[in-house]
């Protein structure tokens, strides 16, 4: 039988997270730690400067054990940012889950090593995301860097007989500066894909 | 039935088609090769290694499409009707041990044993590598949609590649082929098929960028 494995959005306390399946249903962005937050604490413009939202952290979960092995994990996006302008995104890594923080509705703690110190360096030690053109300690980059073909390539494996939380932590913070437009962005599309035997 | 060549060149984009084999052009090189029954997007193409130019004949039974890459070769035999697909290193072995017209999705994989054995199986783990012959991903009823003959010193890859969406679920290719490591040089020959059979595609080695052919890690007892 194959493994049965969802997109696990982590929001609240690190004690005690809660882990919502975003596998099938809309995943938005906004200024609270909710794990659906529907419209409300929108992103706002700025008059200056930038908003964040509070970041948005999301793994892979193994609901039901793979026969045999789960592996080869790789994370990316469409490669191109939809979101209109003003409106950007930006991606880091991590082994582990740190809860999003920041102002409700108004602006979200800036994703960074000091803020989220799980992050990891994609250019020094490991080198386990492809930053390929990059130099310098980096923690973050433009979403739409990872493409199809130019994956984060993750940690973590599981073999059967196991389920639970599987892989690095893909973190992203939406960014809005005061040329974005009001209302709803279009949406992207992020996706995991690993291999199982 | 006749089969339409289709082709996408390195200088152009999309597909484009030709009525026979011999009028695929010779002087641009070909990321793909693909055929289709009619009009419209091939139900099985080709996407050799790059500088690797393919070669390709029709035979009593339907197509062989074949490539050399330095000391290893490969042959893909394709039925001119909808059936078994194979792929092997060996010109003379290139037929599947057990053959049948198929109904998509793939969701099963069926080994063929050396004494001639071809249990259905559950797991992966349960193969016996040791006189494996041939390896077919089935349909629901144990019919092979691809099959993989295997010569002396090459390894069987098998897995479920899913890409799981944000808010659109997964999809699954699934992926057999051989790995054969010649002149201390690692080769692949795979086919990669989704769950809908459409389209089924083959590739040589393993590609670094590559959205869907990019290499497995491998588990212990593959290589």
């Amino acid at each position: 039988m194959a493994a049965t494995v969802t997109i696990r959005r982590w929001t609240g306390a690190s004690g005690s997270p809660t882990k919502s399946d975003i596998t099938s249903t809309t995943n938005r962005a906004s200024t609270s730690d909710t794990n659906a937050p529907g419209t409300n604490n929108p992103i706002p413009i700025p008059a200056s400067g930038t908003k964040y939202s509070f970041w948005v952290s999301t793994r892979l979960s193994v609901d039901a054990t793979p026969s045999g092995t789960i592996n080869n994990i790789k994370w990316y996006s469409d490669g191109g940012n939809g979101f209109g302008t003003g409106v950007t995104c930006k991606t880091g890594f991590s082994t582990s889950y740190v809860q999003a923080t920041g102002t409700t509705g108004d602006t979200g703690n800036i994703l960074n090593n000091t803020n989220h110190t799980g992050l990891l360096d994609m250019i020094a030690g490991t080198v386990r995301h492809n930053a390929t053109g990059h130099s310098g300690n980096i923690y973050t980059l433009d979403t739409f860097h990872f493409t199809s073909s130019h994956t984060a390539d993750l940690q973590g494996t599981m073999s059967n007989p196991s389920t639970g939380d599987l892989g690095d932590f893909v973190v992203y913070q939406m960014e809005v500066t005061t040329t974005a437009s009001p209302g709803t962005t279009p949406s992207e599309t992020f996706t995991f894909k690993y291999d199982e035997t | 039935m006749a089969f339409t060549w289709n082709f996408i060149a390195s200088d152009a984009e999309g597909w484009d088609s030709v009525p026979s084999l011999d009028l695929l052009p010779t002087n641009r090189p070909i990321e793909a090769l693909g055929l289709s029954l009619s009009e419209g997007s091939p139900f099985f193409s080709f996407y050799p290694d790059e500088g690797v130019r393919p070669f390709a004949e029709e035979t009593l039974d339907g197509v062989m499409i074949g490539w050399e890459d330095g000391p290893f070769s490969a042959y893909c035999q394709i039925p001119k009707s909808v059936g078994t697909i194979c792929l092997s290193t060996d010109k003379n072995l290139v037929v599947p041990p057990l053959a049948g017209v198929w109904e998509a999705p793939v969701v099963k994989f069926r080994p063929t044993y050396t004494d001639g054995q071809s249990p259905f199986m559950q797991e992966y783990s349960e193969l016996d590598r040791g006189r494996l012959k041939a390896f077919a991903l089935t349909d629901i009823h144990g019919t092979p949609v691809v099959s993989v003959v295997l010569s002396p010193g090459e390894r069987l890859i098998w897995r479920r590649r899913v890409f799981l969406t944000e808010g659109q679920g997964g999809v699954v290719v699934y992926l057999a082929g051989l790995q054969k490591t010649v002149e201390g040089r690692n080769y692949q020959a795979m086919f990669y098929v989704p769950e809908t059979c459409s389209p089924i595609m083959l590739a040589g080695r393993f590609r670094k960028y590559h959205p869907i052919f990019y290499a497995i890690q491998p588990i212990p007892g593959e290589y």
